[in-house]
């Protein structure tokens, strides 16, 4: 188990696509938080202020952990979700899965290999996105000692680290549409029907559309997604990656 | 004595088409068995079922007597193959993919970096160590692909096309590589469209027709070219004898 951890390791840390998705959600994302909070307080005029209005609330940094947070429930669920897609999926499109059979490593143990490298990325790229954040706050004349600080770039992370999970399961997908495609597709849907659930008021039961939800409602005065949500949220992702491996450990090629 | 690699009345069909229909097969320690066939014989669904990629629908495949679907990972870390793919991947270099492979295929930490050199030199890539097998020619990745799969030194070989890409010089490589794995007692099942060169390495040639086997070439006789089209043509005509 240990060698095939290394083994994808080493895959993922010499992709490029890694590190394009690791800049995406952990530059990327907090410094567009950053702008739009910059942008919200111009008091300017037009579509994009609008929108800005209902996005950045308060302000110091409530405004900025907020506004990121929202981000981030949107932008780390894309980069992980497409990371995963491109973990699993490439094997089949390349051709190279049919190497991972008669292994003395179970194909099984090569997809929870596959997940703890996903796993441990993502909780790297969760940090960044504190550390980008923080800095940037900072910089941006924010006050480094205030109160509430450490306690919402906890938040933040925690944030960072549910939407991480939830977007593993697509991985499943990717597996068993053999590829890409049927991977980045369901992605997609993914995000849709998310959308959907949060505009019909059951978001906080889609574990894809819950850490969102929470990331929207720290701005709010009532709760939109209680602890149990999150949970089963978790739990949800950690079922779908059960099952990827599952499939993995019995699937054959056509 | 145990044959290492055997295929026991063994059956698969894609939907209608029967791909190997009630195959028997058995490779022997130290024995090189080349399958030669048309496109669509069957060569590498027979390949697939050895190594576990497919189940047969009837019948069975086996690893040194135990049923590869109850094989153990001390079995499977005795086996190397090339079939379909190479256990290679385009980001890592020559290197790291036989890194990865030794490792995969449960080579102990302290033999690795030796086996990984022993690999590179049997092959012939020492100049393109470093390099990542995404910028390699055709050829070369065929090289790499064959250097993983007999990083471990396995005692069970099954390569597809060994020799496909390679040039004149490392058509020799492989002749030579292979011959040394079956001299130290590997068993190897090789498939092949180069009649004349795997004449030069194999023990035992045979021809794989829509599904069967319907007979052997002698290594050493003349001529295969002709002998295997008759073959092919009498088995046509024999089913067609039949199907009427």
């Amino acid at each position: 188990m240990r060698d095939a951890v290394v083994v994808e390791g080493a895959k993922l840390r010499h992709a490029p696509v890694g590190w394009a998705a690791a800049v995406l959600a952990a530059v990327v994302m907090p410094l567009l938080g950053v702008a739009f909070v910059g942008l919200a307080g111009t008091g300017a005029q037009g579509p994009l202020a609008a929108k800005l209005d209902g996005m950045v609330v308060g302000s110091g940094w409530d405004a900025l952990l907020g506004t990121v947070g929202q981000l981030v429930a949107v932008g780390q669920f894309l980069a992980v979700g497409f990371v995963a897609v491109w973990v699993f999926g490439r094997e089949f499109q390349d051709g190279t899965v049919a190497a991972l059979f008669a292994l003395p490593v179970s194909r099984g143990r090569i997809a929870t290999a596959k997940f703890a490298v996903l796993g441990a990325w993502a909780l790297v790229v969760s940090s960044a996105v504190v550390v980008v954040v923080a800095v940037a706050g900072i910089a941006t004349g924010l006050d480094p000692a205030d109160a509430g600080l450490a306690a919402g770039l906890t938040k933040l992370w925690f944030l960072a680290v549910v939407t991480s999970s939830v977007a593993l399961p697509v991985a499943l997908a990717a597996s068993v549409g053999r590829g890409y495609l049927a991977g980045m597709a369901t992605l997609i849907a993914i995000v849709a029907v998310s959308q959907v659930a949060v505009l019909f008021g059951i978001g906080g039961w889609v574990p894809f559309a819950a850490p969102g939800l929470w990331a929207v409602g720290w701005q709010s005065p009532e709760t939109l997604v209680s602890p149990l949500q999150l949970v089963v949220a978790v739990v949800a992702a950690m079922v779908g990656v059960g099952a990827t491996a599952a499939w993995w450990n019995r699937f054959q090629l056509r | 004595m145990v044959p290492p690699l055997e295929a026991l009345r063994v059956r698969r069909r894609w939907g209608r088409h029967v791909a190997v229909d009630d195959l028997d097969l058995a490779v022997a320690a130290g024995e090189v068995v080349a399958v030669v066939g048309l496109n669509g014989a069957g060569k590498t669904t027979l390949m697939r079922l050895l190594l576990g990629m497919v189940a047969p629908d009837a019948g069975q495949t086996r690893i040194r007597g135990v049923d590869v679907r109850d094989a153990s990972a001390t079995a499977w870390a005795d086996v190397g193959h090339m079939v379909d793919a190479a256990c290679a991947w385009p980001q890592l270099t020559v290197r790291q993919n036989l890194e990865a492979a030794a490792r995969l295929h449960g080579v102990p930490p302290a033999l690795r970096a030796g086996a990984v050199d022993d690999a590179i030199e049997r092959l012939v890539l020492g100049e393109w160590a470093d390099r990542p097998m995404a910028r390699l020619s055709s050829g070369n990745r065929q090289r790499l692909g064959l250097a993983c799969a007999l990083v471990h030194r396995p005692g069970v070989i099954v390569l597809d096309e060994p020799s496909r890409a390679l040039d004149p010089a490392g058509v020799v490589a492989v002749r030579r590589l292979l011959r040394a794995e079956a001299g130290r007692g590997a068993a190897i099942l090789v498939s092949s469209h180069h009649l004349d060169e795997i004449a030069r390495v194999a023990d035992r040639i045979l021809v794989l027709h829509r599904g069967r086997w319907v007979g052997r070439l002698d290594p050493a006789g003349e001529d295969l070219e002709r002998r295997f089209f008759d073959l092919v043509r009498v088995a046509d005509g024999v089913e067609r004898a039949v199907d009427a």
